[in-house]
């Protein structure tokens, strides 16, 4: 059987090695899937060995290669002349390459590369885009046999917050990622601005009629001209983040429980999507197009916008241009049938391959190393997904804790659903909001049109 | 022409068929391994369900028959960016055809000083690349601290969103494709007008033909076949379209910009469908090749091409 | 009609024009002169202004950069936007790069081409012109269709990178210079060019030489190449342009600093939640002055090469 198999593969590269329509058989050949299967055994033995013998330094030479998306200047000089130095000294022998991408590019990144066959033994990458994709296609590790076998790893997994690690970095049951940043998302409001038009800065909008009320109140406006708005969310192609707050909130759904059909074309969902473009199109709370940043400082900052769906971007902002501005941020969990926000993990994968098991003491080193991880986030600014870091890093402020806890607290906030088809079917939800809040239909008709498009979405997923 | 055939006759040692092989096998073994191949892997792909991550499997032609009518959003959004990829190609062909022309009767000009400091002007954006000058349009499209909204507020005339406004962002983008291509249009116009004899214009002025009726009867005309020339490569590169979308908007908003190469690269590197993407390239390509055809047979005579 | 002709066309009338021109229409033709220079000269401005404010941004600290009204010029002349972009984002890494990709896979399109245009132009052999005319279709062949099969195969170049013979067990040529320099170098518009060229050689200098007893790579060294500068030359720099502008080829094949090239430098300061415009600006110039440079010094050979050919840019 085997040997049928690598006389075939053979004899499609010979073809490939020819060039020309051989091209296609190089396709099939470079595939991780042909080549996992030889892999899987591989890995169960290395798997076993790390979780049976002690994991000491392998003698020969190991090169690992990491990829990072969520850096900046600061944490890229911490990992190339401290940290990842120093786990080189550790593991003679082991060299680290670290790539540095943008998010813009790391799609073509990752997918080329795991096409490639030079996927990153370690990267970062988002779960609900990447995550579920890559462990249908098997080509992402499993990390439950690493972390049962390690003690130490264990102790450092009860650290996670549970929902960012069994419900953000799990599938089906299995721990396919650690998350390393929290990118949460609540409801941002100046409390100057809320005493500066009579409303209380300590007693935030808890309802959508409150919400109203206030960003009717908050906005500053002659005809067209904006001086500040009272709510506003950009309409990019990740503008479905604002939506799923507002159908949270209402008690709405994106799927079904079963995950095989779009369930945000309901009466919940709808509503949801009409507050919104009541906001913008009646109540004339913000401009319809995207607010412009104000130089470096983002609307919020300048003060141009008094309430947005944010994250800790926006604090990054304010605290680096502005950081008045961080003392008059108040965050919170907006509600109508029950408080919700949204919540995100963004983790680092390990890919499947010959060196996994030093790729795991990589992983290992980078997320479950308290001081690695604690300087990380120091550099970076993030939200850390672990208890002990939100504890001992000195940028966490009370407004960071709220974003984590009161976040992931609340009784309606969810991660975007880790299915294989969601980047495609939460574009098309954006794409129903843009319709709406421009006004070029209905939001019961977008939201129609975008469910039925999202289940034809899902039905070619599940055919496949 | 015809001294293009005698001279081709004439050409050719005989018996050199083993040096032409040595000649030709670097070229012919790059030109069959990195584009003859490609493209016909590609084909094949074409035929396929293939996500990069797992081997093709052989789906004959359904990849065509959903690109074209199929009942998915992939599908409205393609005939939406093939509307784009028009507009943008309309757009961009005429006006660049319009300014290359405006252009290169103003270098031509014999009362114009210092010509060839003027042509260089023009033609400078022409060898920068469109991913770096759409970063700097980037810039002097910023809403708020941008060059041309500056401008309109000292002019005390209202603001624009121009690249986040549905119905503004293609014209500013076509702006920016036409700002960088009129300086080749330009050029190729100037020498189609220095072929003009100038006993044309002479005969033209006797007969009491005035300066704008020289230009329409004699210097249009003339310049047919080079405008044809300069509408169809024009329209081969504009209907390509992608980094200053890649760069500048992403597609959006509201759609407004996606077009044809774009949604390929969507399909292709963020949802993993690259024998879907495959055949909508296929579908360009034959547009393109369609377009080309078009382009020997009207000008295989006249243009050295 | 060869650009050359035309303009002793143009020439010779334009003499016998001035010649017949009395001294009073010489004195509205230097007002005439002085408003289509001035128009010119607007439109001149207008078509370089983006530079010259790209550099001008690039030149501003944080603050001013951000002023409004903007300022034309930089009040404050700060140069360390190019600092960062040249060391903190690698510029200086990404730049090294770009140079040696361009100025390699430039030569070694030259050779490739040359010695294609050479038999497809001087050499006879079996159905000539039927590869001809396939070589040179295949440029309308848009680049996003060969995108992804090209990269399997320099994936699976045989004995590079860790592959066997068969193209197997590694990763090829990503990742590499050969990977970037390599597939871009048979160039079907160089052949092309070249070979309109080398029809203008009279075929007698080469049958003369041949009765000498030259062999033909004598001939094509040392009498085709010398004759044929000037379209070596537009040639060279073109293929520079295609492979310093390049974008998508090296971010699709491209995934450690050490071959990365400078325009894949650029997006990296477009970030998550910001962009840091003014090392953007340095960088965007950076990536632009070698092309506007090489421009300047040569663009007799673009105008030349464009009038040849009609490429578009």
């Amino acid at each position: 059987m085997a040997k049928r198999f690598l006389s075939r593969r053979g004899f499609l590269q010979g073809m490939g090695a020819l060039a020309g329509t051989a091209a296609l058989s190089a396709c099939a050949a470079a595939t991780p899937q042909v080549v996992e299967k030889e892999v899987t055994v591989e890995v169960e033995k290395v798997v076993k060995e790390t979780v049976e013998a002690s994991p000491t330094p392998v003698a020969e030479p190991v090169n690992l290669t990491l990829l990072m998306v969520d850096w900046n200047e600061d944490c890229r000089t911490l990992y190339e002349q401290e940290i990842l130095p120093k786990f080189q000294e550790q593991h003679p022998g082991w060299t680290v390459t670290a790539d540095w991408t943008s998010w813009a590019d790391l799609d073509v990144k990752v997918m080329t590369a795991f096409a490639g066959g030079l996927q990153p033994d370690v990267f970062q990458a988002d779960n609900v885009e990447f995550g579920p994709k890559y462990n249908q296609k098997g080509i992402i590790a499993e990390l439950n046999p690493f972390i049962e076998g390690d003690p130490d790893a264990r102790a450092k997994i009860d650290d996670y917050y549970p929902k960012a690690l069994y419900e953000g970095a799990t599938i089906a049951g299995k721990i396919v990622a650690l998350p390393y940043v929290l990118d949460n998302r609540a409801l941002f409001y100046r409390k100057d601005f809320f005493t500066e038009v009579g409303l209380s800065p300590d007693v935030p909008p808890a309802t959508w009629d409150d919400f109203r009320a206030a960003a009717i109140k908050l906005t500053k406006r002659t005809d067209d001209t904006f001086e500040r708005a009272g709510w506003h969310s950009d309409l990019g192609w990740t503008c479905f983040q604002t939506y799923v707050q507002l159908l949270w909130q209402n008690g709405g759904e994106l799927l079904d429980e079963a995950h095989e059909r779009c369930a945000f074309n309901s009466p919940e969902g709808v509503e949801a999507l009409e507050l919104w473009v009541r906001l913008i199109r009646e109540d004339r709370v913000g401009p319809v197009e995207d607010m412009p940043s104000i130089g470096d400082l983002s609307p919020f900052t300048a003060g141009s916008l008094a309430m947005v769906f944010a994250g800790y971007g926006q604090l990054l902002n304010a605290q680096k241009y502005k950081p008045e501005v961080v003392d008059s941020t108040g965050i919170t969990v907006l509600g109508e049938k029950q408080p919700a926000a949204l919540w995100y993990a963004n983790t680092f994968f390990l890919s499947k391959g010959k060196r996994l098991s030093q790729a795991w003491e990589l992983l290992k080193w980078l997320v479950l190393d308290d001081g690695n991880f604690r300087r990380y986030h120091e550099a970076t600014g993030g939200l850390p997904p672990r208890k002990s870091i939100t504890a001992s890093a000195n940028h966490i402020t009370s407004l960071h804790r709220i974003l984590i806890e009161d976040v992931m607290n609340a009784p309606g906030s969810h991660t975007t659903p880790a299915e294989p088809f969601s980047l495609e079917v939460l574009e098309r939800v954006s794409e129903a909001c843009q319709k709406a809040v421009y006004g070029t239909t209905t939001a019961k008709e977008a939201l129609e049109t975008a469910a039925q498009e999202g289940n034809q979405i899902i039905a070619r997923y599940l055919g496949s | 022409m015809i001294t293009t055939l005698q001279r081709r006759k004439r050409t050719g040692s005989r018996g050199s068929g083993t040096a032409a092989f040595f000649f030709l096998l670097p070229f012919m073994l790059l030109f069959i391994v990195f584009k003859a191949g490609p493209v016909i892997a590609s084909l094949v792909l074409s035929f396929t369900s293939y996500d990069a991550l797992s081997p093709p499997v052989w789906v004959g032609l359904a990849n065509y028959r959903d690109i074209l009518l199929g009942t998915e959003a992939a599908t409205r959004l393609f005939w939406r960016a093939v509307a784009n990829t028009l507009y943008f190609t309309v757009g961009q062909v005429s006006l660049e055809a319009l300014t290359g022309l405006g252009l290169a009767i103003l270098v031509n000009s014999r009362a114009l000083r210092g010509r060839t400091i003027w042509r260089t002007a023009y033609y400078l954006p022409v060898v920068t690349s469109t991913v770096a000058v759409s970063m700097v349009w980037l810039w002097i499209y910023n809403p708020q601290v941008g060059l041309l909204n500056s401008m309109l507020r000292s002019l005390g005339l209202p603001t624009l969103t121009w690249l986040s406004d549905p119905k503004l962002a293609m014209p500013s983008i076509i702006a920016v494709a036409v700002w960088q291509g009129a300086g080749w249009s330009m050029l190729i116009y100037l020498a189609g007008l220095q072929s003009i004899p100038e006993s044309f214009y002479e005969s033209a002025r006797i007969d009491g033909a005035s300066g704008w009726q020289q230009f329409r009867h004699v210097t249009v005309p003339l310049l047919m076949p080079v405008t044809l020339f300069i509408v169809i490569m024009s329209c081969i590169s504009a209907l390509q379209v992608f980094a200053q979308v890649y760069v500048m908007t992403q597609g959006g908003p509201l759609n407004a910009t996606i077009t044809v190469t774009y949604h390929i690269w969507n399909n292709a590197f963020r949802f993993y469908r690259l024998g879907y993407a495959s055949a909508m390239a296929f579908l360009l390509g034959i547009v393109i090749v369609a377009i080309s055809v078009v382009n020997a047979k009207v000008f295989g005579g006249r243009v050295e091409y | 009609m060869s650009i050359s002709k035309a303009k002793a066309h143009g020439a010779r009338y334009s003499t016998i024009r001035q010649l017949s021109a009395s001294s009073c229409a010489r004195l509205s033709r230097a007002v005439e002169s002085g408003l289509v220079t001035l128009g010119a000269a607007l439109i001149g401005v207008l078509m370089v202004f983006p530079f010259f404010w790209m550099v001008s941004s690039s030149l501003k600290s944080q603050q001013e950069l951000f002023r409004l009204p903007p300022t034309l010029l930089p009040t404050e002349w700060i140069f360390s936007n190019y600092v960062r972009a040249w060391q903190a984002a690698r510029f200086s890494r990404y730049f090294a790069n770009s140079v040696f990709v361009a100025v390699t896979g430039t030569l070694l399109t030259l050779v490739v081409c040359s010695m294609a245009a050479y038999a497809f132009a001087k050499l006879r052999f079996k159905s000539r012109e039927v590869l001809f005319w396939l070589v040179v279709s295949s440029q309308m062949i848009p680049g996003i269709v060969t995108l992804v099969p090209s990269f399997l195969i320099v994936k699976s170049m045989p004995l590079a990178g860790g592959n066997n013979l068969l193209g197997s067990g590694g990763h090829g040529w990503l990742n590499s210079f050969e990977g970037l320099i390599v597939p871009g170098a048979g160039s079907a518009f160089g052949v092309f060019l070249l070979r309109q060229f080398f029809f203008s050689i009279p075929d007698e200098l080469l049958h003369a030489a041949r009765v000498d007893g030259c062999g033909e790579f004598r001939i094509f060294y040392n009498i085709m190449l010398p004759l044929s500068k000037p379209a070596l030359a537009t040639l060279s720099i073109f293929t520079f342009q295609g492979y310093w502008n390049d974008f998508i080829w090296p971010l699709v094949i491209t995934t450690e600093d050490k071959v990365r090239t400078v325009q894949l430098g650029l997006t990296v300061f477009r970030q998550r939640f910001s962009t840091d415009w003014g090392p953007m600006m340095a960088g965007v110039t950076i990536a632009t002055a070698p092309m506007i440079l090489i421009f300047f010094s040569a663009q007799r050979y673009f105008v030349g090469g464009i009038a040849l050919t009609g490429l578009k840019g």
